[in-house]
């Protein structure tokens, strides 16, 4: 009789390294009215910076999983997301807010520091929730596809966001929602509209005054896809910082617009501007004037063009809100010098009130 | 709004497969930039509400041109 073979330990597979785990989340169940009055749900809270603790609204940035995906927007047609509550699906969860936080703080060799480098850092609140157990529908929708299908940009839904925000209990600043859908990819904002009946910092822009507010109406939104083996990483390493520049702008007190589309300007944008010849200045904002960019050296402007963008910190590179995935490599994408000194003014407001 | 990768890019007009493809991808990309700009909480005036309406049907018929073979091709794809 053939001897049999001791059996071997099972092989297990690496641990994640100590770096990738926050703190120990806290999960909670709750039976709720509200967006969802007969559902209860799970939730599975990463508290990745507390903030100022000694505010009860310190700025937030919350990051929080898409359930139901409409595809594509207005269509009615709702399926699921990121909602499973499995570990797998937890833990890419996990993995796509710390990817978001790393991004907003310019670790990891990002070049572009952000939030880092306001002398409020430590004042700013980042959590992430994932929420499980509610019913595919448009309710618990807060991301669809753009447009049409095959469209591939992932577009917040405003009304259902600021619901469920409203049934948690909880008022972000910032959301950024993230959606693991198969078939559509690229990452997309919506400006946050200010309460501009409500106090603020008070800014000039050419002349004209503007105000940093304290508080919105509807929080800046990001739509942004979960880190995916399909979507190569060094391709999106910036995309949270870019897309946090459009959803932190504020559609009133200036926009923070694309700097690699020509289009004509649609109300206050902060960061581009139309005209040729293109002057030497950009924009007076709060007493310093800023230059513009001549040139867009490392890809220039195309001769049909209008538009012009403002200075930038290192020509060689796209500015972060230009076309940032062709930086070399794309962690050497950094803000223009106007579009860096209105996102540290406007945590200044933010963190002040 | 993110950009597109050089390689989706080429791929949408390969399979769009029609020669303004990909002037129309420009269009349809900076029109969804421009949608994003406008606070979609607010009553727009009249000559605002206008250019939505017809950025909103210019964007529906070049999605509808540049999606509709490229979308089939992709979900078999997947």
């Amino acid at each position: 009789m053939a001897k049999r073979r001791p059996k071997l330990p099972k092989r297990h597979k690496p641990k994640i390294p100590d770096r990738r785990k926050p703190k120990p989340p806290k999960r909670r169940k709750s039976t709720g009215s509200g967006a969802s009055p007969s559902n209860s749900y799970n939730s599975e809270i990463c508290r990745w910076k507390d903030g100022d603790t000694t505010k009860s609204d310190p700025f937030f940035i919350l990051v929080l999983n898409n359930i139901a995906f409409e595809k594509p927007l207005d269509s009615n047609n709702f399926v699921a997301d990121m909602s499973t509550g499995s570990t797998a699906d937890r833990a890419l969860f996990r993995d796509s807010a710390q990817y978001v936080k790393e991004s907003l703080f310019g670790e990891g060799g990002r070049d572009e520091k952000l939030l880092a480098d306001s002398i409020y850092a430590d004042k700013i609140r980042v959590w992430s929730m994932y929420i499980w157990g509610l019913p595919i529908n448009g309710t618990n929708s807060f991301v669809g596809e753009s447009i049409i299908n095959g469209s591939d940009y992932l577009l917040p839904r405003r009304e259902a966001v600021k619901a469920m925000l409203a049934y948690l209990g909880l008022n972000p600043d910032i959301v950024f929602l993230v959606s693991n859908s198969p078939s559509v990819k690229y990452a997309h904002s919506l400006a946050t509209t200010d309460d501009d009946t409500r106090g603020g910092v008070a800014a000039t822009y050419d002349g004209q005054t503007m105000c940093h507010r304290y508080y919105h109406i509807y929080p800046g939104m990001s739509a942004i896809h979960a880190l995916s083996p399909a979507i190569p990483p060094a391709r999106t390493v910036m995309t949270a910082a870019h897309e946090f520049g459009h959803s932190f702008s504020s559609y009133s007190n200036g926009h923070i617009a694309d700097l690699y589309h020509d289009r004509p300007l649609t109300g206050f944008q902060f960061n581009r501007k139309v005209g040729r010849p293109i002057p030497y200045d950009f924009a007076v904002y709060q007493g310093p004037t800023y230059l513009s960019d001549q040139t867009r050296a490392w890809n220039p402007y195309p001769p049909t063009w209008t538009s012009y963008n403002p200075e930038p910190t290192n020509a060689a590179q796209p500015a972060l809100m230009d076309d940032f995935p062709k930086a070399s490599p794309p962690t050497k994408s950094v803000h223009d010098k106007i579009t860096k000194a209105y996102i540290l003014d406007r945590i200044a407001a933010k963190v002040s009130r | 709004m993110e950009p597109r990768s050089r390689k989706d890019i080429e791929r949408i007009i390969k399979e769009a497969g029609y020669p303004s493809a990909a002037a129309d991808l420009e269009e349809f990309d900076a029109l969804l930039a421009e949608e994003a700009s406008v606070d979609p909480s607010i009553e727009l005036p009249p000559d605002q509400k206008e250019r939505k309406a017809t950025r909103e049907r210019r964007l529906k018929f070049l999605g509808q041109q540049l999606f509709q073979k490229a979308g089939k091709k992709m979900r078999r794809s997947r």
